[in-house]
């Protein structure tokens, strides 16, 4: 009986699907690593020094922006009429294709991307020091900011893979709408479980030293159990949810 | 090696394509599946290879349920689709991101195809025409080796020298282990080809016999007046060709399109007359 886990099988999807979108990758690059250029070069005017804040605003938007189309676009070929037969046709299970897809879309793709903004901004770096003023320097890029952003992107990147599975026309907007709706019905539900709590009287708000006490009690625990549960139970769930969804798709 | 049994199909909000779906496919025979437009035989194809679910019934291979897309099924495999779109790539690098998944894949059996289709392996895919992509599509699934092969409507595209050629391949493709499954509406495409003539008609199989069978118990040819009696289907034209019992006749070259529309104008007369081994359900 053949394995229904191979990870030559995993590595030699994740191949396909880079060769399928080297001409996008290679174009997106080229413009990110552009834009990288030029804001690390107008950051270096004026103090002669790239700062850490100065450099992370731009990486951000950019790393995430770039990360969720490149979500969207390795499950493409899924949802193309005329092609989906070849990508479903493939024997490679529904675990395998998650598997694949997080790896490159998720893991590979934050190094990579760290990676590369590095070397853009270091070679912003390097080419002003050809003028006096600035010194050679090493771009501050690991900064605490830098890891807040990574840790969001790794966390909540499987909701967007499996916006990219369920959705087949208008992806990304449904994907965003989607996670619009869920943040109003979870702040609904807090809305409701606040009025329960403080018998429907919402001037918990005001001075009184017991509200401080609740809100730090709750800042202190119920945040702890929030950051549980999105990062170690939402992403997986995420990633679960796009499996069982890939195992019942049908071409169309 | 497939099995379908009690199979019944539709699309979302749409009407029943297939209904009570029994038939067997067997390795070492190149079947002919046939039926006018819109009867279903795309919609089977896709059934058999995993691509759609059936609503009842079910479509086994080796006794695993092929909606279930098992790695060890799904890797013997391949269908050829009638519209598709291939990547732009060379067709050395489809080849290569392709052929790992299928481990019975050869190489050297995949260029020779590309060479007699008169193709290079340097070629882009987006430069090339339907019929040429198609070559491409039909020389990867005959390398890639499987023990199943599904061809949707495969000479559409293809112009007159490259049906020959695809019959040629298709004829040395097939052996003990292989079973080739086309589906088409072009039946003179398929002449002295396929072995089995599986028809559709009214979201089920109407015929479904061997090629011995058909040539053994029926006659194709211009009907003598003594035999007018035993004409099961004849052209709608003055003295035009016909479908007789053979009796104690010579025995005749089938011809598929008259067969076909015998089957089509009247599926019970020619089933009854045609009592060989009967493997699906009979309308």
């Amino acid at each position: 009986m053949a394995q229904s886990f191979n990870i030559k099988r995993v590595s030699s999807l994740m191949y396909r699907n880079l060769v399928l979108l080297r001409g996008a990758i290679i174009t997106t690059l080229l413009v990110a690593g552009g834009l990288i250029l030029v804001a690390t070069l107008l950051s270096i005017r004026g103090d002669y020094v790239v700062k850490s804040n100065e450099f992370i605003g731009v990486f951000s938007v950019l790393f995430l922006s770039i990360g969720l189309l490149f979500t969207f676009a390795i499950f493409r070929e899924m949802h193309s009429g005329k092609s989906s037969y070849f990508y479903f046709l493939l024997p490679v299970t529904a675990l395998e294709r998650v598997i694949a897809a997080w790896l490159l879309s998720n893991v590979i793709y934050i190094i990579v991307f760290t990676f590369f903004a590095f070397v853009i901004g270091q070679i912003a770096i390097l080419l002003c020091s050809f003028s006096p003023s600035t010194g050679i320097h090493f771009l501050p890029i690991f900064s605490e900011t830098f890891w807040t952003v990574v840790k969001f992107y790794f966390f909540v990147q499987p909701a967007f893979l499996l916006g990219a599975v369920v959705f087949s026309k208008n992806r990304i907007g449904k994907t965003l709408l989607a996670a619009i709706v869920v943040f109003f019905c979870v702040f609904i539900y807090n809305l409701i479980l606040c009025f329960a709590f403080t018998g429907g009287a919402f001037d918990v708000f005001t001075s009184d030293p017991f509200s401080t006490d609740a809100f730090d009690l709750a800042t202190k625990d119920v945040s702890g159990i929030g950051a549980f549960l999105f990062s170690l139970v939402f992403g997986p769930m995420m990633l679960l949810v796009t499996y069982f969804r890939i195992t019942e798709k049908e071409i169309r | 090696m497939i099995q379908i049994r009690g199979l019944k199909f539709h699309y979302p909000k749409s009407r029943v394509v297939l209904n009570d779906i029994s038939l067997d496919f067997s390795s070492g025979n190149i079947y002919g599946l046939f039926g006018e437009n819109g009867e279903g035989k795309s919609t089977l194809i896709k059934l058999m290879a995993g691509l759609l679910f059936p609503k009842k019934g079910y479509c086994q291979m080796s006794n695993n349920d092929l909606s279930k897309r098992r790695i060890e099924d799904m890797r013997e495999v391949f269908m050829v689709p009638e519209d598709f779109e291939l990547p732009s790539l060379s067709i050395h690098k489809f080849e290569k991101i392709n052929a790992p998944f299928y481990p019975k894949f050869s190489q050297d059996q995949f260029y020779d195809l590309i060479r007699e289709f008169k193709l290079s392996p340097q070629e882009n895919l987006s430069a090339l025409s339907f019929g040429q992509k198609k070559k491409v599509l039909i020389a990867f699934g005959v390398s890639a080796n499987t023990s199943l092969l599904l061809l949707d409507e495969p000479t559409n595209g293809l112009d007159i020298p490259s049906k020959s050629q695809f019959r040629k391949i298709m004829a040395s493709a097939v052996d003990e282990g292989k079973c080739i499954v086309i589906s088409t509406h072009q039946v003179r495409d398929l002449h002295s080809l396929i072995n089995h003539v599986v028809i559709l008609g009214q979201s089920k199989v109407v015929f479904d016999q061997p090629f011995s069978s058909i040539s053994e118990k029926l006659w194709f040819g211009r009907a003598k007046q003594d035999r007018q009696d035993q004409i099961i289907y004849t052209e709608p034209s003055f003295g035009s060709r016909a479908v007789l019992e053979r009796l104690d006749q010579e025995e005749t070259e089938v011809d598929l399109e008259l067969l076909f529309n015998a089957v089509v104008s009247n599926p019970e007369r020619i089933n009854n007359v045609v009592k060989g081994k009967m493997h699906g359900t009979v309308i």
